[in-house]
Order: structure tokens, then C-alpha cells, then sequence
């Protein structure tokens, strides 16, 4: 028999309360260090100077212009991917959930290719709509072929891995069967934060802040969820339209991170498995810090891809992989 | 006084096959109820419409004279709970916090939890003993403590009436007594009502202060032990010859399994 601890609930608390602290502190130091460091080094004097518009006209230049907003848009697609990938694994009750995987984004490959396909003279506003739009129907997609009379978890990952390969097998065919062929198709399938500025900041940061807010508000839900079907409806969640919002909310938050970084993978699966291995699989505290860490992930391989081989950049997502495997592999064997 | 649970003419089919056939039974407030039956009865349907898991082809399921369509999930959730047969919940989950989420029908939208809430949770706990195992993970408790989690979790909605699936189905005999007493102490000495399916007849007769026995989803026994476990009733109710004789000290059947 145990005896009774009664420090033991208050001293989870302060264990999470330290973790996500940790984690948003090493964010903010990731970040600074982001906007530091590119084709141009910077010393962190010139960083403030810079965001604080201290009158260095060229520090000013290169961090408020460009890699400021790049950073951070480079945090929120991986804060979105990552929420987006910790409800796609609480709602299909399987580990290997993931808006990748699951073809959300594979959907937005499609559209944006057949946009450059079919109109190659195209508004350069238009390739992040039309990927937001391709996200978005493939998750409806995947919803309703899941469906019937209800979601089944089960259902619902077949459904998502097999629209992902029909639509990266409808992707491949549009390349193969084209002459055209342009940088920006392969640097939106390898994905990538290239040029990203300010226009993608604003495109994505409502999307993004409020999706992933209103997922952490109700993240308690995904908690019921795991205690399965049965036990959430007889304590009185409506489980299938708790599903739809929670998988809209993934949708969103995908379409907003591919239609400005393309198809970033790795982030939305390894993150929420890295939060939960750390801090338990509390979905309260689990979710919260899947998005720092997630941010934290995507902020420090953008940083990598640019300064390797600068003033060339490479594909982020390589770095994600990088980066995120071996953390996970570390994290599984120790803790686990 | 209207009964706390009244259904009528229940009836229901998955595809083709017909599982329940115009089944009625009332319960009242302070009832003990088991459901037998062989497998594929039906009584695990029947108890899956009165939980609200499953909605009849045809039929009305009244609370407190009620339909149960027009009750609102979250208000059902505080009346009656539902534990189903062989729940799953991640390892790491603690006793307490695992209680903690049957307070969900109880909570406000985005209200955080009440000084009730938490006072709710403890008391659910220590109803079924586990308050020296309220900071263990479910992980690492034995079969037994963790089916008590669960009915603690139950508990913790506050219910009048508790639906439980083959509560016993994983457990040793042991454990199976020690819930099957503890079940019947929250039935006689907190007034909590209790409707469950099992699969012991022996143990249904011993425990429960009625017996509901199901047949190719018809009800074909009701009634308190002596008079649904008889030869003859479990005779029409399984198909074989068992032998049952009256307990010496309580005079409740006591159920052989061979031919009498």
C-alpha cells in the first residue's frame, strides 16, 4: 500500500507549470538566435537595435523586415502543426496521427499544383489560397468517407492514409505528365520558408492564433476522448461533434502552415509525442507544450536551412527529420 | 411515483439481425438489478439503449418519466452513468485525475473546477477504497483497483442510477467479490441504483435483489433471485439442465455447474 502523499497532485502542477516554462524560454532564445543568425550575421546588439528600431538603418532592414517576420511565421506553422498533429492522434486513438499522413496537406499539394499547372501566369496571392482551399477539402474528404452513422478512430486513419497516397499519386501525376516544371513546385513540396515575410505573417497569424487557441481552450475534451467512445458520451461529450470541431480546428490549422511553409512534415507527429513523453499525456498541459515545442522544432531547422550552405537555402523539412528523430528515438528509449 | 427508468418496446437490429424484440422493463430508484442471458442474448444492447450508447430502432426510454431523446447529454450524464466492459485509459493517468474527468457533465463550459468538484472526486474515491491509490497511475494498479477507478469515476458524476457492462469480466474471484460487495454496499447503504449486465448467474442470484433474464432479445424471467433461478427458468433461459439448491445460511439459489 502506498501511503498518502498529499503533495503529489500540487507537485505535477509545478512540474508542468516548469516545463512549459522551460520550453517558451527556449523558444524565445531559439528565435532571437534565428533572427541573429542567416547570409548575415548579426551581433545581438544589432538584434535589438533592430526590433526595437534603435536607428541602425541595416540591422532595422534585415531583422524587421525579413527575418523577423519569418521567425515567427516559422513558430506558428509549427505550433499549428503541432496541435493540429496532437488532435489528429487523440481523435484517431493512434499514434502515428499526423495532418501529413493523413493527407490534409497532400490535398494541399494537389491544389497548388494544379494552380501553377493551369494557370502558370497566376496573382502570386493566389498559391496560398489555393492551398488553404486543397487542405481544406481533404480533411472534409477524409471526414466523410470516414463517416458513417458516426466516426470510427479507425476509420478515420484508413480513410486519412489512403487519401494521402491518391492525392501525392495525383501530385506525382501532374509532375510527371508536365514539361513545366518550376522552382516554386519544388520548393513548395519540399517545403520551406523562403521569402516568407510579412504578406505570409498576416495571411496565417488569425488562422493560426485563433484555431490553436480555441484547441487549447478545449484541450480537457481530448482528454475524455482517450478514455474512449463509451465512457466520453456517458459522461456527456458529444463525441462525434467534438470530432468534427477538433478535426476542423486540425484542418485549419494545417491549411494555414502549408499555404505559406508547403509540406512540412515530421513537426505535427514528433511534436505531441515529445510533450507527452515529458510532461504525461495530460492533453491540459500535453498540448500546449506540443505547440512550443513545435515552434521550437520549426524555428531551429529554418535557422539551420538557411545558414548550412547561405546564401542557398535548404528544404527545412530535411532538418525537421534531423532534428526530430533523433529526439524522439532518444525520448522513446529513456522514457518509455 | 413514476419509476426512474421506464422502457418500452425496445426493439433493435444490427443490419438484418434482430438483437432486441419489443423488450419492456421498468426500475426504480434503490433497485439492485442484474441482466443474465446467454451470449448474444441481447443484454448488452439493452443496456447500451438504456445508457443512451444506442439509440432503439423503435421504443421509448423514459428518466424520471422523461423521454431520454429530449434530455440534454450533459444533464442524462448526471443522472445515470455508464461503465462499460473493459475500459482502457493511458497508463500514466492518476487515480484522482482519471475520477476528475466524470466531472465533466458537472462543469461549466470553460469554468475551471469548484471547490464541489474537487470535494466530489475525493468522496467518489474513498467510496470505492481506493484513497491510499489516489496518486497511483491506472498503469500500475492490479485489475481490480483499476475497475474500482472507474466506478469511481462513475461515481463521480453524481448519478442516481449506474449501468455497468460485466463489471467482473476480467477479474479473478477474489476481485470479483470484493466488487460485487462493493457494489452492493453503494446499492444498500447510499441508496445508489444499480443496473448490471453479468455473465455469473451464481453470483447474479447472490447480489442482486432482481434478476432480468434475457432470450434471443426477449425478456423471459423477472423477478427476484428464487423465483427467476430455478431448473426451469435457467433451463428456458440457457437451454441446459443445471443444478441449484438453496444457500444454506441465506436460502438465495446457489447455481452448479453440471447437470442436476
Amino acid at each position: 500500500m502506498a501511503s498518502i502523499d498529499p503533495a503529489a497532485p500540487s507537485r505535477r502542477r509545478g512540474k508542468s507549470f516548469l516545463g512549459l516554462g522551460v520550453a517558451a524560454v527556449l523558444l524565445l532564445v531559439a528565435m532571437v538566435f534565428a533572427i541573429r543568425y542567416g547570409a548575415a550575421s548579426l551581433k545581438l546588439s544589432e538584434v535589438f537595435d533592430g526590433l526595437f528600431n534603435l536607428g541602425n538603418v541595416f540591422a532595422r532592414q534585415v531583422v524587421w523586415d525579413i527575418r523577423f517576420p519569418r521567425v515567427v511565421v516559422a513558430a506558428l506553422c509549427g505550433a499549428g502543426l503541432a496541435i493540429a498533429g496532437s488532435i489528429l492522434q487523440a481523435v484517431t486513438r493512434n499514434p502515428l496521427g499526423d495532418p501529413h499522413i493523413f493527407g490534409f496537406s497532400s490535398g494541399a499539394g494537389v491544389a497548388a499544383i494544379a494552380l501553377l499547372l493551369l494557370a502558370p501566369g497566376y496573382p502570386t496571392g493566389l498559391l496560398p489560397v489555393a492551398s488553404f482551399l486543397g487542405a481544406l477539402l481533404a480533411a472534409a474528404i477524409v471526414f466523410a468517407l470516414a463517416w458513417r452513422g458516426g466516426i470510427s478512430p479507425i476509420r478515420f486513419a484508413l480513410a486519412g492514409v489512403a487519401v494521402a497516397a491518391l492525392f501525392t499519386a495525383i501530385s506525382t501525376t501532374l509532375i510527371a505528365t508536365s514539361d513545366l516544371f518550376t522552382q516554386a513546385v519544388l520548393s513548395f513540396l519540399a517545403g520551406g520558408l523562403y521569402q516568407v515575410g510579412w504578406t505570409g505573417l498576416w495571411t496565417i497569424l488569425p488562422y493560426t492564433v485563433v484555431a490553436g487557441l480555441v484547441a487549447i481552450v478545449i484541450a480537457d475534451r481530448l482528454n475524455i476522448l482517450a478514455l474512449g467512445d463509451d465512457i466520453a458520451a456517458s459522461v456527456g461529450l458529444r463525441v462525434e461533434r467534438t470530432r468534427l470541431l477538433l478535426v476542423a480546428l486540425a484542418a485549419i490549422l494545417t491549411a494555414a502552415a502549408v499555404s505559406v511553409a508547403g509540406l512540412i512534415g515530421f513537426v505535427g507527429l514528433v511534436a505531441p509525442h515529445v510533450a507527452r513523453l515529458i510532461l504525461g499525456s495530460d492533453e491540459r498541459v500535453a498540448l500546449p507544450m506540443a505547440a512550443l515545442l513545435g515552434a521550437l522544432l520549426l524555428v531551429v531547422a529554418d535557422t539551420i536551412a538557411r545558414v548550412v550552405i547561405a546564401p542557398s537555402e535548404i528544404p527545412v523539412g530535411i532538418f525537421t527529420a534531423i532534428v526530430g528523430a533523433p529526439t524522439l528515438l532518444i525520448l522513446v528509449r529513456t522514457r518509455t | 411515483m413514476s419509476a426512474l427508468l421506464a422502457a418500452t418496446g425496445l426493439t433493435h437490429a444490427y443490419r438484418q439481425a434482430r438483437v432486441l424484440s419489443d423488450v419492456s422493463l421498468s426500475v426504480n430508484a434503490g433497485e439492485f438489478v442484474a441482466i443474465i442471458g446467454a451470449n448474444g442474448s441481447g443484454k448488452s444492447t439493452l443496456l447500451r439503449i438504456l445508457g443512451r450508447l444506442l439509440r432503439p430502432n423503435a421504443g421509448s426510454v423514459l428518466i424520471d418519466g422523461v423521454p431520454l431523446a429530449t434530455i440534454a447529454p450533459r444533464a442524462f450524464a448526471r443522472r445515470v452513468a455508464f461503465v462499460p466492459q473493459g475500459p482502457v485509459a493511458p497508463g500514466d493517468v492518476v487515480v484522482r485525475e482519471l475520477v476528475r474527468r466524470g466531472r465533466y457533465p458537472h462543469r461549466s463550459r470553460f469554468g475551471g473546477s469548484t471547490e464541489h468538484d474537487r470535494a466530489a472526486i475525493e468522496t467518489a474515491i474513498a467510496r470505492v477504497g481506493l484513497a491510499d491509490l489516489a496518486d497511483r497511475p491506472m498503469g500500475m494498479l492490479s485489475g481490480g483497483e483499476r475497475q474500482r477507478a472507474w466506478i469511481a469515476l462513475a461515481l463521480a458524476q453524481e448519478p442516481a442510477l449506474v449501468l455497468l457492462d460485466e463489471p467482473t469480466t476480467f477479474l479473478d474471484i477474489a476481485h470479483q467479490l470484493e466488487l460485487l460487495t462493493l457494489l452492493t454496499r453503494l446499492n444498500r447503504e447510499e441508496g445508489l441504483t444499480v443496473v448490471t449486465v453479468l455473465h455469473d448467474i451464481a453470483q447474479a442470484a447472490q447480489h442482486a435483489g432482481r434478476i432480468i433474464g434475457l432470450r434471443d432479445g426477449r425478456v423471459v424471467a423477472d423477478g427476484p433471485p428464487q423465483v427467476v433461478v430455478t431448473v426451469d427458468g435457467l433451463r428456458a433461459l440457457f437451454g441446459v439442465s443445471l443444478r441449484v439448491m438453496p444457500d444454506p445460511d441465506t436460502g438465495l439459489p446457489l447455481v452448479l455447474p453440471h447437470a442436476g
